[in-house]
This record gives C-alpha cells, structure tokens and sequence, in this order.
C-alpha cells in the first residue's frame, strides 16, 4: 500500500466529510429545540419573577395591615389634671405617672376620677376593675349609676373610678375576637393625698 | 424542524465550498484535533445566517471569515502564545533539517504497517506545520511548491519536514508503537 493511499484513507475518517454534514445538520436541529427551550425559558423566567414579586407584595401588604391593626389597634386614656386652677383632660403615657386633680367625693358632683377612653381601630375593651368601683355618670341628668367590674367599651367613652391605692384597672382591646392589648392603670398617692395614674 | 428548502441550498453550499474550507481550517488550526469542530461551527453559523434572509455575493470569502472568526475564539490568547513560542524553535529546526540532501525522494519512504489509530496519534503530537503539511501534501495532492506557497515556509523547509516525520514514522510503526 502506498503511503498516499495509507494518509487518505487516515484522512478520509479522521476528517470525513460526510460525517461533519451529519454533525452540523443535527447541531442545526439541536440548535433549534434549544432555541425554543431557551425562548420558553426566557418567558417561563420574567413571568415567575413578575409571579412572586405580585405574591410578595400580596403577602406583606397583609402582613403590613397585620401589623397597622396591631399598631393602631389601641386606647387612649385620658385622665384629668388640675394646671393652674383648671382641670384639663391629658393623656396617659405608658410609664408616666400623671397627678390626678384633686377630687372629693363629698364636695364633688362626679362619682369618681373621671377616665376618658378613647379607642382607635379596635371592636371593643373589656375594662375590668379590681379593689375600686366603676360608676356611669350622665352629666345632663345627674344620673349616676354604679357598674359591674367588668365593663365593655365600643365606643369612646368617660367612666368614673372610686379608687385607692390598691385600685387596678385592666384594659383588655379586642380586634376580630383576639386580644390585641393588655393595659393596665394603677394608682397610688402622696403624703398631700394627691393621687397619681399611671400606665403600664 | 429544518427548513427544507434552505436545507437543500446548504447542502449544496456545503458541497462546493467544503474543500477550501477544510484546507484553510486545517493550515490554520494548531492541532488537526479541532478541525472538525471549526469545520462543524462554521456551517452552523452559515446555515443560521441563511435562515435569516441574509445575501451573500462571495459564499467562500464570507465562510473563511466565519471560520477565521471560529479558529480565533477557538483558540484566543494561548493560541497566540503557542504560536510565538514554536517560531522561536524554528531557526534551530531549519538548521537541522538543511543537514538532509535535497534529492531524497520522499516516497520511497514505505510504512510498512499502516495503523491508522497509530499514525493519527503521531501526527497530532508533531507541530502544526508538519500536520498541515501531511495533510495538504496527501489529502490534497499539494506539491510541495504549493505547500510552501499556502505555508509561507521554504520548499526545502517542507520537504525536509516531510522526509524527516515519515522517517521517525516509519521507524516507529516497525518498533510496533
């Protein structure tokens, strides 16, 4: 055999022109499912980002209102103060004790400590008292009527407390049948049996 | 699914350009290796630019652009450096070579044994040049003045590389490796 013959031969399998046609023919059509996968993909891709991004937003926009209904569901209470002479309505802030204006049943037309309630983004309080009375005062009438220990608020409103220093009153918010806080007001008093609120 | 139509005008594209092709591939591929792959990529990218409606005048020039363009990204920066480092090796070489006569004839060198696996893997160890030139020279029917024209090396020069691979060939195959 001639050496011509031996490299042709060499050559004509190892750079066989046959086979590269069937090589680039199959790469086309191979090239072609890619292609499509590829374009599904690029579609399948965005529309799952787009998909959880609108899943994301549903989910913290409940959990944000969650999280507003836990804020704003709340009270405001507000206790009266004496300054200069006058009694004003002020608030109760947690931690704050607020000297209460004086008040004596004898000489007073009220039947307590009037308390204001106010509630914010809540159904209802339970307000339930513990060594004190709650009274109801209608201001028009002169009405005054003793109430239970436990009382429910669905609307703002001002109570009158006999207490004393061993008084607690305990504010339980209600918001779609859950509790949503527990507060409570507790009293004490100075040597000038000056009494004082405050909240916890 | 292949478009038919373009398939048929490929194929006979495929037909009348691949010869050329495959000769530039191979006297510009580093390794006879990566011929088939260059050659495979380059029609590929001809069938996928044929497919968009794209005119071309010069169907070989635009192929031995794209396959300029494959061997290039095939190869890039470690290609170049294998190239500068066997061209620093080739005044040494070329002094040796010009120690054989000038009137050995080349065919009179007979493998015994033709292994083809055998010879194969012998030839993609030498350098490109004599890849190419064994190429060129058996499966094209080159002459030599021709080889050295497409090389850009000396007539001598490429028989001398000729002569000097076929004799370590020949002694190999009777060593039976």
């Amino acid at each position: 055999m001639k050496n011509k013959d031996i490299f042709k031969e060499l050559y004509s399998k190892k750079i066989n022109k046959k086979q590269n046609y069937q090589n680039i023919i199959s790469q086309i059509e191979k090239g072609n499912k890619v292609s499509m996968n590829r374009m599904l993909k690029y579609a399948v891709i965005p529309l799952c980002l787009v998909l959880s991004i609108y899943i994301g937003i549903v989910i913290s926009d409940k959990e944000t209102f969650k999280s507003k209904e836990n804020i704003v569901g709340n009270i405001r209470v507000y206790a009266y103060q004496t300054i200069e002479e006058t009694s004003e309505k002020r608030e109760l802030k947690e931690n704050i004790k607020l000297e209460l204006s004086k008040y004596n049943k004898a000489m007073s037309s009220v039947p307590g400590y009037p308390i204001f309630f106010k509630l914010e983004n809540i159904d209802y309080i339970n307000i339930v008292i513990e060594n004190g009375d709650i009274y109801d005062y209608d201001r028009t009438t002169g009405k005054v009527t003793k109430l239970e220990e436990i009382q429910q608020l669905n609307t703002d409103k001002t109570l009158y407390f006999n207490v004393d220093e061993n008084t607690k009153i305990k504010m339980i918010g209600i918001k779609k049948k859950e509790t949503v806080f527990e507060k409570n007001i507790t009293f004490s008093k100075d040597s000038e049996f000056n009494y004082y609120a405050l909240l916890k | 699914m292949i478009d038919q139509i373009n398939l048929r005008e490929f194929e006979s594209i495929y037909e009348e350009t691949y010869n050329q092709i495959s000769k530039y591939i191979v006297c510009h591929c580093s390794n006879l290796e990566d011929v088939n792959d260059i050659i495979q990529e380059t029609y590929v990218e001809l069938y996928r630019i044929l497919l968009k409606g794209k005119i071309i005048e010069n169907i070989e020039s635009y192929l031995v652009g794209i396959a300029k363009n494959k061997i290039r990204k095939h190869y890039g920066l470690l290609y170049k450096l294998k190239e500068i480092s066997l061209s620093s090796n080739k005044k040494e070489e070329n002094d040796l070579l010009n120690q054989i006569p000038n009137d050995v004839d080349i065919e009179k060198i007979m493998l015994e044994k033709a292994d083809i696996e055998v010879i194969w893997n012998y030839l993609k160890k030498k350098n490109s040049d004599i890849q190419r030139i064994f190429y060129l020279y058996y499966n094209l029917d080159f002459t030599i003045k021709e080889i050295s024209e497409e090389l850009n090396l000396k007539e001598s020069d490429v028989k001398n590389k000729l002569y000097r691979t076929l004799k370590e060939l020949q002694k190999n195959l009777r060593k039976g490796l």
